[in-house]
């Protein structure tokens, strides 16, 4: 049987191939079951000394160490080229509802780390559907290897603009810590991790600690969602010979305002609710001069979410039960899409989605 | 209006069978006489767009920074022209309906989420319940919303009034409420021992405002008034309100953005306003795989606040979401069909086909075609959707050639190996 401990020599991030880590978000009651569906059968799944972690083998190529730690957020571990184990876990999330990647929003890349030295940065800035062609930003494709390299997007970030089309999409970072040695991670928006250094633990722990502010995230999304519980039975029971309902309410709707103007509100619907990636809402909007509702699905998930919009703003209506990731994804498909400036109108979200890390990791 | 994507020129070619031979190929340009290149290349996408049958465009929206997104299955990869039609509009009202907007704006006022100003969550009132009935001397009154200020011990219960008329044996039993009763009916947790008191709110359109304070006169109610309209929410009668509450409200509420939708329709609804919620549901049933829902768990999630209901209310959107279930089954037949309670099944939607299981378009043009969802509309941009970005067109060219010329190590991505 194989232990944690084994899982540096397993998935080294000391050899010529980067050790990779890529973040699945999962809702299952079952986690063995679901991680035997999710590999293909029981057969692919070998369990270790570790009851949070085991090895699915996905090909005969190819194999991950999945660590479920975090029940909701599982870090599958590989040493496998990235392109065959990126697809093979697209597939999985494609094919299911209740499983999505860990969408970073722009800051929590910006601040990935403290005290870590960016090395290299892109924005993949793509407003081609959403962005009117006489934008001043409509494109912006910027990638930069140097010391404090996040420098020139704050830079840019700086004109007022260009300020809506800057979004990090991938940032590389070194870290030194005086006792885990050397490490330089690049990160990628949609949870993709790829490391170099001298200790897996290390590596292990900085993906833990992204994955701990991006929870913190969902959390306050989702405890923000409206809630209708009926009122409690001792009540109704008073009041049985009456036609009475009740119920107490909970959350509030999530606000989000532009920093650049929708100039064409139904042509902008019309792109946000086609059903295509990577947003993959489905939603028939109705739309006035100046605002358009609609109960759109969130394909992914498929859950349905209220969406308010105005021409520089955005009401999103999450409902109990619903998750929290269809709303992080909303925001960091819109910081890439439309406007990487935007803000959440709740002081603890945006406070939660430009969360700088505390210095807990670099000690 | 339903509208859908049709092929260029009208005729019954589906999207995904370009006319090209090559549906991979798009127009491409060698410039040689820079002169006149520009003019021949407005030719070729005018023909191109004029003649579909001939020249076809192709190629994928660049979604590679995503998974899921260039080589996702969803998407598709060849795009036809597609011909310009106005953009679906859903069925079902826009806006809030007015009746609704007193209820709609106290909770607004009450939540701080941001957007329109939150004097009564400023001020420390939190939204605790809706719908609240509470039993009065024998008799039962039914709160619509109740607020609660857990710092001041102060309960509001708001009577949000729908049209003019004042009910005034309902205001009398309002007034008649204690802090007490509302806490338990409202199942309402006080976190501190503060003394407790309660007020009556009434909201009302601001065009109604008149006659509430009329009808309060009248019934001898010494009640203040919310006064909603269009721009502003205006407190009425000051001096009758609690000192927290005319504090709180001291100048006019203005709407920066329109008034949030928390109860976006009610049983009194017209039919259409259940069709979004309705079929987004059913959407959500699709993706999800699920053969069927009941009319029951349909209206229960299509209805997301119908707990603050009563048996009556809920039995009317009970039907008016059955009503819309069977519309939407009907414009859709080969994917759902309404079905009527049996001895052993309840009256249920059954989804016959899903575009998670088999839509031939694929699934993202499968969903885009559900009821017509899909629709193109007069775009602002010159560029052709789908159209590969003549920009980037020699990128890929341009690293094989270079790479077969040198022997320079590339430092490439770290993670893409």
């Amino acid at each position: 049987m194989t232990s944690r401990s084994d899982l540096s020599a397993n998935v080294p991030v000391d050899g010529n191939v980067p050790a990779k880590a890529f973040v699945l978000e999962v809702h299952t009651d079952d986690p063995d079951a679901y991680l035997a569906e999710i590999a293909g059968g029981r057969g692919n799944v070998q369990d270790t000394d570790d009851a949070f972690l085991s090895r699915v083998f996905a090909r005969s190529d190819g194999e991950f160490w999945v660590d479920r730690l975090q029940p909701r957020f599982w870090v599958f571990h590989t040493a496998w080229a990235s392109a065959p184990a990126a697809a093979w876990l697209r597939d999985r999330v494609e094919s299911r509802r209740d499983t999505d990647w860990m969408w970073l929003p722009s800051a929590h890349l910006r601040y990935i780390a403290p005290e870590a030295l960016s090395r290299r940065v892109s924005t993949k800035f793509d407003g081609k559907r959403l962005v009117d062609s006489d934008d001043a930003a409509r494109d912006l494709k910027v990638q930069l290897s140097g010391s404090h390299a996040e420098r020139l997007l704050d830079k840019i970030t700086a004109l007022p603009d260009y300020r809506s089309a800057v979004s990090f999409s991938n940032i590389e970072v070194d870290l030194n810590d005086p006792d885990l040695g050397p490490l330089r991670e690049s990160v990628r928006r949609w949870g993709a991790f790829a490391a170099h250094g001298e200790q897996f633990t290390h590596h292990a722990q900085f993906v833990q600690m992204v994955i701990s502010r991006y929870a913190r995230l969902v959390e306050s999304i989702e405890a923000l969602s409206l809630r209708f519980d009926p009122l409690n039975d001792a009540n109704a029971t008073a009041l049985q010979d009456t036609d009475a309902g009740g119920a107490s309410f909970a959350g509030m709707p999530i606000g989000i305002r532009f920093s650049r103007s929708i100039p064409d509100l139904p042509a902008f619907c019309e792109e946000l609710f086609s059903s295509r990636a990577p947003f993959r809402l489905w939603g028939q909007p109705a739309i006035t001069q100046n605002e358009a509702l609609v109960e759109a699905v969130d394909l992914h998930v498929g859950q349905r979410i209220g969406i308010e919009l105005g021409h520089d703003w955005m009401r999103v209506y999450l409902h109990a039960g619903s998750c929290g990731n269809t709303v992080a994804r909303l925001i960091s498909n819109l910081q890439t899409r439309f406007d990487g400036a935007l803000t959440l109108t709740h002081p603890s979200l945006q406070d939660a989605a430009g969360l700088r890390p505390s210095p807990a990791l670099s000690r | 209006m339903a509208a859908a994507i049709l092929p260029t020129g009208g005729s019954a070619k589906r999207p995904e069978e370009t006319a090209s031979a090559y549906p991979g190929s798009f127009i491409r340009a060698i410039i040689i006489d820079s002169g006149s290149a520009g003019g021949r290349l407005a030719v070729s996408n005018r023909r191109a767009l004029q003649e579909p049958g001939i020249v076809a465009y192709s190629g994928q929206p660049d979604t590679s920074d995503v998974p899921g997104g260039a080589h996702s299955r969803s998407t598709p990869i060849t795009f036809a022209c597609s011909v310009i039609m106005p953009v679906a509009r859903a069925p079902g009202r826009q806006g809030v309906e007015s009746r609704l907007v007193p209820v709609n704006a106290i909770l607004d006022l009450a939540l701080a989420d941001g957007l329109n100003p939150a004097p009564l969550a400023d001020a420390g009132w939190t939204v605790s319940a809706l719908e609240v009935p509470v039993k009065v001397n024998g008799e039962t009154v039914v709160c619509d919303v109740v607020l609660f200020n857990p710092l001041a011990g102060h309960l509001l219960a708001v009577e949000a009034k729908s049209g003019a008329n004042l009910e005034p044996e309902q205001g009398r039993r309002l007034t008649a409420l204690t802090p007490q009763l509302l806490v338990i009916a409202g199942g309402i947790t006080v976190p501190k021992p503060v003394p407790l008191r309660c007020g009556v709110l009434y909201a009302c359109l601001a065009e109604n405002a008149d006659r509430i304070c009329l009808g309060a006169d009248e019934a001898g109610l010494r009640v203040p008034v919310l006064a909603v309209s269009g721009s502003e929410a205006t407190l009425l009668r000051p001096q009758l309100a609690d000192p927290l509450l005319s504090a709180a409200l001291s100048s006019p509420a203005v709407w920066t953005y329109p008034i949030a939708r928390i109860v976006p329709f009610d049983h009194e609804s017209p039919a259409e306003a259940f069709d979004q919620p309705v079929r987004s549901e059913l959407i959500s049933a699709m993706t999800q795989q699920r053969p069927s829902i009941t009319i029951r768990a349909l209206t229960e999630q299509a209805v997301r606040h119908f707990p603050i209901y009563g048996r009556a209310a809920q039995n009317r959107l009970l039907r008016a979401v059955r009503e819309a279930a069977r519309r939407a089954a009907d414009a859709e037949p080969e994917r759902f069909r309404y079905e009527r309670s049996t001895g052993v099944t309840e009256e249920r939607v059954a989804v016959l086909r899903s575009p998670e299981t088999f839509d031939r378009r694929g699934r993202t043009q499968g969903y885009q075609a559900v009821w017509g969802s899909r629709a193109t509309r007069s775009r602002r941009q010159a560029e052709i959707p789908g159209q590969i970005d003549l920009f980037s067109e020699f990128d890929e060219a341009e690293r094989v050639a270079t790479e077969e010329e040198s022997d320079n190590g590339n430092e490439g991505d770290g993670d893409a190996q």
